[in-house]
């Protein structure tokens, strides 16, 4: 049986339900991107960063090479849990089920220089970001044994 | 004085295109099949007279030139992308002024609206092709990129939805005047501030319009153009520039280095200033990529657009009308390839109700993380 087409309006219906409906479930990362130190250390409440060895450039998502100096040794750091945002912008229409709408993305800037998207935290969703804002992380687990950390205002 | 040996090497000799709209039961080769016919009819040229084919967004060049009968002495193809236009038609300039070719066909079919083509969720590929590892966070689409980069240009220099709204308006406005145009009702200021936002701050006029269509352009040698029936087009400046490093994220200087050398580039190709241009055609997938090809390119100083679009600097009549076809945000997304048609169409004089008077120069910018700066000229 085909699942019904959701529209915003069902899946934060959904979430918003106290029992018996099951909330959507938004896209999840790959089992490969779960084994990555910064997935792993997420479990952990921590948010740990590759960074090269040679350079000190941090890069996220991790990759073999150094964008910056060509180097390939790198290492994981952790990085304190704290970020400022770049830009930002809120989805009205619904691309994926499970996120609450309309559903704010931020691009973050963390300590040591890596940049990425990332969500706020329950509970702020509703906060309307801006350049420059100070953000602190909070870790969530967003299905079973995965962790994402989310971001609300410091 | 000397110039680039590119200057005027090539010229367009021949423009082709379909309708744009729903086309079902059509796909990317036929489009463009139908597309390459009619521009070498404009052209007065068979296919045997090709000795380059370029296909862009047609899967396979070799099954289109078995489709149309075609041996030229280079084929390939480019991918999908809106900013593939411009290098493909550089790598027609390109081989043209070295003398490997005489004659390029550009090739374009877009069969994306009766596909359904989506450029946001599961499917999107946007960025370095690693859009997948953003799901988790909710972030896709080529629209929401946008849209963050607008909030920084906003933030930054104060620049107003309603400026995005005029340019909007403004090529809506064009559109009225173009039969090929797909949406060609005017709307006004509250009409744009009413529609429903997709990515906020982007509402949904700020978005281009996805469609079926096939588009040629026939490049040749810039004296044999010189023989055909329609007024040669000469390109007469190019440059090209890219920003590929940290280029899947949202970048805060707007390409603007990028941009800066490819617009030099062409300028200095072209031996002309900006103040000899009559008029723009701007690569309009987002309105707020309108800002930063204006800045990028010279045409504002860094936070102006905004203002400068506000007062109507980009209407026909205004200081630089810019996509009097309606761009891609009414005429059609066609990636580009209808904005060099459009300024074909221009410097020849044929543009009807919509032409620019004396229209002998006009600037083709593309803001993307290859940037792109052409000018078509009636004069090498």
């Amino acid at each position: 049986m085909n699942a019904p087409k959701h529209s915003q309006f069902q899946a934060a219906d959904n979430q918003a339900e106290p029992g018996g409906i099951r909330p959507l479930q938004p896209p999840l990362p790959t089992q490969q991107e779960r084994e990555t130190p910064f997935w792993q250390a997420a479990r952990q409440g921590k948010l740990r960063i590759q960074a090269c060895l040679d350079c000190a450039s941090h890069r996220f998502p991790d990759a073999p090479v150094c964008a910056h100096c060509l180097s390939t040794n790198a290492h994981w750091v952790d990085v304190p849990p704290t970020a400022v945002v770049k830009a930002w912008c809120r989805f009205h229409r619904a691309y994926f089920e499970g996120f609450h709408m309309p559903h704010t993305v931020l691009l973050i800037e963390l300590e040591g220089g890596a940049r990425m998207y990332a969500n706020l935290a329950s509970g702020h969703e509703d906060v309307t970001p801006h350049v420059g804002m100070k953000l602190q992380a909070e870790f969530e687990e967003i299905a079973p044994e995965v962790t994402m950390p989310k971001f609300r205002p410091a | 004085m000397s110039h680039s040996p590119a200057r005027s090497a090539a010229a367009i000799a021949g423009i082709g295109t379909t309708t744009y709209g729903v086309h079902p039961g059509q796909n990317s080769y036929s489009l463009g099949s139908a597309a390459l016919r009619a521009a070498l009819d404009d052209a007065a040229l068979g296919i045997n007279d090709i000795d380059g084919l370029i296909v862009c967004r047609i899967p396979d060049y070799q099954r289109f030139g078995e489709m149309n009968g075609m041996n030229p002495r280079l084929a390939f193809g480019l991918q999908g992308q809106g900013r593939m236009s411009g290098v493909a038609l550089e790598l027609a300039v390109a081989n043209i002024t070295a003398g490997y070719m005489n004659t390029v066909a550009l090739v374009y079919g877009n069969d994306g609206k009766s596909a359904g083509v989506k450029y946001g969720g599961l499917k999107d590929t946007y960025g370095s092709g690693g859009a997948a590892q953003w799901f988790p966070f909710g972030m896709t689409s080529p629209g929401a990129a946008h849209a963050m980069m607008f909030t920084m240009h906003a933030e930054r220099y104060g620049t107003r939805a309603q400026d995005l709204g005029m340019i909007a308006k403004t090529f809506r406005d064009h559109a009225a005047l173009n039969p090929a145009a797909v949406m060609r009702m005017p709307f006004d200021m509250d009409d744009y501030m009413a529609a429903r936002y997709i990515a906020e701050p982007l509402r949904l006029l700020d978005y281009c319009l996805i469609n079926d269509g096939g588009i040629a352009l026939i490049i040749t040698r810039a004296d044999r153009a010189a023989d055909r029936p329609q007024p040669p087009v000469y390109i007469r400046g190019l440059g090209t520039s890219t920003v590929l490093e940290n280029s899947s994220l949202p970048r805060d200087d707007f390409w603007r280095p990028a941009l800066q050398a490819a617009g030099d580039a062409s300028l200095k190709m072209a031996g002309l200033s900006r103040d000899e241009m009559n008029g723009l055609m701007i690569y309009d997938n987002f309105t707020p990529t309108v800002l930063f090809a204006l800045e990028g390119y010279g045409y504002c100083a860094p936070g102006e657009a905004g203002a400068f679009v506000a007062d109507g600097n980009l209407a026909l009549g205004g200081s630089l009308p810019a996509n009097t076809h309606g761009g891609h945000l009414s005429e059609s997304y066609m990636q580009g390839w209808n904005h060099f048609i459009e300024a074909t169409r221009q410097v020849r004089g044929q543009c009807g109700q919509r032409q620019i008077p004396s229209a002998q120069n006009i600037h083709y910018l593309c803001a993307t993380p290859i940037a792109s700066s052409i000018i078509f000229s009636d004069t090498p």
